[in-house]
């Protein structure tokens, strides 16, 4: 029984997979081959999906232009073009290789047999299987084009139309679509304020379960508008994007209001009224899909939410303010609703553990089976044997299975199977099964105790015994820069749906798919002329979040540092260099006993003061420079013209950067103590010069509030400022230097370093220096918290 | 020129008093004076008398905040180098220098550029392997 929106997309998915076969040689029969539709031929017309006769339409499988390329928002790309390598996602590839652009296209040929191989082996009930149908164009038509638009992969533009017909379906000629917009704020609460032990694979627990909470709101949306997947446009981290068709006498909306607030009531109960669902829809003219006023609307629904947020709890605020009484609060989150009675110890298998409530003691139990969850499945029914855990969420339960075997045994009809990065098509092929993309690396431990018991990760206290000097951990986020711009007008009048859940789905694969596969293997993941500074594979990670366009990442502080400088090296390469595309992170690197929420505040302050140094910068050792600083470059990037003026006749060093400086220093293998009292000596120059230039800004602001003469506040602020940042403290680096042994001093490699720590263009960069290097080189006696 | 007529003329020529010998400027001359003090053979102990005084200056300085505590004292900085020079002929380009910088000194901003050229000058002394 399959219902009318169901049928469109379907049909749509058919064609695009015989098409494919076609185009890789195989003649499937395909049981239901009929003509379009009116709402497929109203669908494929808008989004304007090749015209040709059938037989000829594999011609227009192309090498996939990268749609990167096209963003301009205020550098852009100019003329640069760059092509997908010719590629697929293999079976049992859970890792599977970064791609990264090139400037030629290559031959498709080669990818060919897999799909011909794929296609054929479908049997004829299976062509009315949606998912399956999806997921082999998602593995074989994610780069290859289709269609006029050479950036426009075949699967995004089969979704888009998949989704257009299913809106369409009842009615083919309407001038209305629906935009639904969907966003759960509080994650960032929920997420990270807490304090406990275990807190690490508890807060990789609650993205988790938040990302399931996601999903079940958009699972909501698609039975209550009984609409086929392909109308989720996005969703990943608490934002959803669907498609949905025209509101005539707000049906939609009333739809969607219902599933709103039944979700805020459910939410309101279990969270305290510190999640909420922001739930909005937008009608927009059905042709929009095919203009860049689908951009608009896309914006304008997003801003409708920032009102109902806003009017946060509108309808419960009676609930919320009724007086209640406070018990004991729960050690770990800290709520006090609950009775004593209902706290207990979170982990009973420790005498001393604290007292937590039921939620806590969820997602704790939760984070110790997380490593091994295959399979999730979705059912009404309150009980399914064989399951490893339950979850409820919204009024339905998840049922967490180790395989996908036992799962898809269990799962009946109505149930939905999500399947963790499995891209093997076999799960797919019977029952309700569809793919959930995590980012969810996380390293195990060593040796999982002393009875072999099930497999945990890495621990606080683990991840900071493996560091490299100091044994410390550290906190990285990261996020995209001016995403919001990018989706509204990042494509200018390419802006239309389909390149819009291209660009959506490319971010968001980096950061649940490659960014997995950049963790696990990491040599074989970097782009060619990485910059690393260390071999090693790095591997003491644990991924808290990652998803949409950003990450949550812990571990061993040195390794997490390097993570970081490979993440960002890969995203420009993976976004074809394009200096509209960036992103900024925050590090903060903190004791194993620190507790994980205050990690996170810090790495957010240091993430925030990343985005205050106009973007595309990294915070880190409280420090704030921009990539290319941090990485080392070339040339010089001086953005303050005073500045460049002061330095207009130093010469450019041999070596610009720390991270180069870095690795050079490392190299000279300086003996322990001559290497000890040389980090001393540089970060005490680095602390003079940090007190100096406060002092200096001090002083700038008493001679602004005794209103002194314009003139000497300007003197004081280009000459002295510039000056003393690039040039006061290069003779105590001298010094430093020539302190260092006569063996290391006279090496024939030390020569270009000395000369470039002498330099006013490194000068910035002495105490990053110095700290790093402090961190690196701390013996394990000095390290104790 | 060599460079102590070439730091001696700058110095000449500033806009106004020690303070507006700009700290780029004041680097770059100390880079290439110290190197040559210790090609003259100048050791800081030769200079030690002078290189005391001025910390203990300095010192003063920081506590009492009031450039008047040791106006008179940085005038008496120039015999102190007249003297070395007289003992050491080493010691003479520095003498010339520094008495042309101390004759420019006029208020606590103008002493801690004063101070902040002979702590260059001698760091790239030492880093050339004076002592
Ligand atoms: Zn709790």
């Amino acid at each position: 029984m399959t219902s009318l929106s169901h049928a469109q997309a379907l049909s749509v998915a058919q064609e695009a997979v015989l098409l494919l076969g076609r185009w890789a040689g195989a003649s499937p029969s395909i049981p239901t081959a009929t003509a379009d539709s009116k709402a497929v031929t109203q669908a494929k017309d808008l989004l304007k999906w090749p015209q040709d006769s059938r037989s000829n339409l594999e011609q227009q499988v192309k090498p996939l232009r990268l749609l990167f390329d096209d963003v301009n928002l205020s550098n852009g790309q100019g003329s640069k073009n760059h092509y997908w390598p010719v590629g697929y996602i293999k079976d049992h590839d859970s890792y599977p290789p970064i791609p990264y652009p090139q400037p030629n296209a290559d031959d498709l040929d080669p990818i060919k047999p897999p799909i011909q191989q794929a296609i054929a082996s479908l049997q004829p009930d299976e062509w009315n299987n949606l998912s399956l149908l999806m997921l082999i164009l998602e593995k074989f038509g994610s780069y290859v084009s289709f269609g006029e638009q050479d950036n426009v992969s075949l699967l995004d533009l089969t979704r888009t139309t998949a989704a257009v017909a299913a809106a369409l379906a009842n009615q083919p000629d309407a001038k209305c679509l629906t935009l639904i917009a969907g966003d759960l704020s509080g994650i960032q609460k929920f997420i990270y304020t807490i304090s406990s032990d275990g807190a690490l694979k508890s807060l990789r627990a609650r993205s988790f379960y938040l990302e399931l909470v996601t999903q079940e709101v958009v699972e909501q949306l698609l039975s209550a508008l009984d609409l086929p997947r392909t109308n989720v446009i996005y969703a990943g981290g608490g934002n959803l994007y669907l498609l949905a068709p025209g509101d005539e006498g707000t049906i939609v909306q009333n739809k969607i209001a219902q599933v709103r607030d039944r979700f805020n009531e459910w939410l309101r109960k279990t969270f305290q009224g510190k999640i909420f669902l922001a739930l909005d829809c937008l009608p927009f003219a059905t042709e929009d899909v095919g203009t860049p006023e689908f951009a608009k609307a896309w914006e304008k629904a997003t801003k409708k939410l920032a009102g109902q947020k806003s009017r946060k709890f509108q309808s419960q605020i009676s609930e919320l303010v009724k007086p209640k009484p406070a018990y004991e609060p729960c050690r770990v989150c800290y709520r006090d609703d609950l009775p004593l009675p209902s706290l207990e110890p979170l982990n009973n298998q420790e005498a001393d553990s604290c007292l937590a409530c039921w939620m806590c003691r969820t997602m704790f139990d939760l984070g110790a089976k997380l490593f091994k969850v295959e399979a999730i499945a979705r059912s009404k029914q309150s009980t399914i044997k064989g399951a490893q855990d339950r979850l409820s969420i919204g009024g339905t339960f998840y049922y967490l299975f180790e395989e996908w075997k036992t799962a898809n045994a269990i799962a009946n009809e109505d149930s939905t199977l999500f399947l963790v990065n499995d891209w093997t098509l076999e799960p797919y092929r019977t029952g309700n099964a569809v793919p959930l993309l995590l980012g969810n690396y996380g390293q195990r431990c060593p040796e999982s105790g002393p009875d072999h018991a099930q497999p945990q990760f890495m621990n606080a206290r683990e991840m900071a015994a493996a560091a490299q000097g100091i044994k410390r951990v550290a906190s990285l986020r990261m996020d995209v820069d001016n995403l919001g711009k990018i989706f509204a007008k990042g494509l200018g009048s390419n802006q239309t749906l389909p390149p819009l859940a291209g660009l959506s789905r490319q971010m968001s694969y980096f950061f649940k798919v490659y960014l997995n596969s950049l963790a696990k293997n990491r040599q074989d993941n970097l782009p060619a002329k990485a910059k690393t500074l260390s071999d090693d594979s790095r591997q003491n990670l644990l991924f808290i979040y990652a998803g949409g366009d950003d990450l949550f990442v812990s571990g061993t502080w040195n390794e997490v540092v390097e993570f970081a400088f490979d993440i960002y090296q890969s995203f420009r390469a993976y976004t074809g260099y394009n200096t509209d595309i960036t992103l900024s992170g925050g590090i903060s690197i903190d004791g194993a006993k620190f507790p994980l929420y205050q990690a996170a505040e810090a790495s957010g302050d240091s993430e925030k003061a990343a985005k205050n140094n106009g973007r595309d910068s990294l915070g880190l050792f409280e420090q704030v420079f921009k990539w290319d600083e941090w990485l080392g470059s070339t040339s010089p990037s001086v953005a303050d013209s005073d500045a460049r003026e002061c330095l207009k006749s130093a010469e450019y060093p041999p070596i610009l950067g720390i991270f180069p400086l870095i690795e050079q220093l490392e190299k000279q293998q300086i003996e322990t103590n001559y290497a000890r009292s040389f980090v001393r000596s540089l970060l005490a120059t680095a602390q003079m010069q940090d007190q100096m230039i406060k002092e200096m800004e001090n002083k700038r602001k008493t001679l602004i509030h005794e209103k002194e003469p314009k003139q000497y506040i300007d003197y004081y602020e280009k000459e002295i400022k510039h000056d003393i940042r690039y040039y006061l403290h290069l003779p105590r680096m001298a010094y430093t230097l020539a302190r260092l042994p006569q063996r290391v001093r006279e090496h024939p490699e030390f020569a270009p370093v000395r000369k470039s720590l002498n330099n006013p263009y490194n000068a910035p960069y002495f105490r990053a220096i110095a700290t790093w290097l402090e961190l690196l080189n701390r013996s394990q006696s000095q390290s104790n918290d | 020129m060599d460079i102590t007529q070439e730091i001696i003329k700058k110095i000449d020529g500033l806009p106004g008093t020690l303070k507006t010998y700009p700290i780029r400027d004041l680097v770059n001359h100390a880079e290439k004076f110290g190197p040559y003090l210790k090609q003259q053979r100048l050791e800081t102990n030769q200079v030690r008398k002078f290189l005391d005084a001025i910390n203990r200056l300095k010192s003063v300085l920081a506590q009492e905040n009031e450039f008047s505590k040791i106006e008179t004292e940085v005038v008496l900085l120039k015999p102190k180098l007249a003297y070395a020079a007289a003992r050491e002929k080493a010691a003479k380009p520095l003498s010339q220098v520094m008495s042309k910088a101390i004759d420019k000194v006029r208020s606590k901003e103008d002493f801690e550029r004063l101070v902040q050229f002979i702590e260059s000058i001698i760091a790239y002394h030492k880093a050339e392997g004076g002592r």
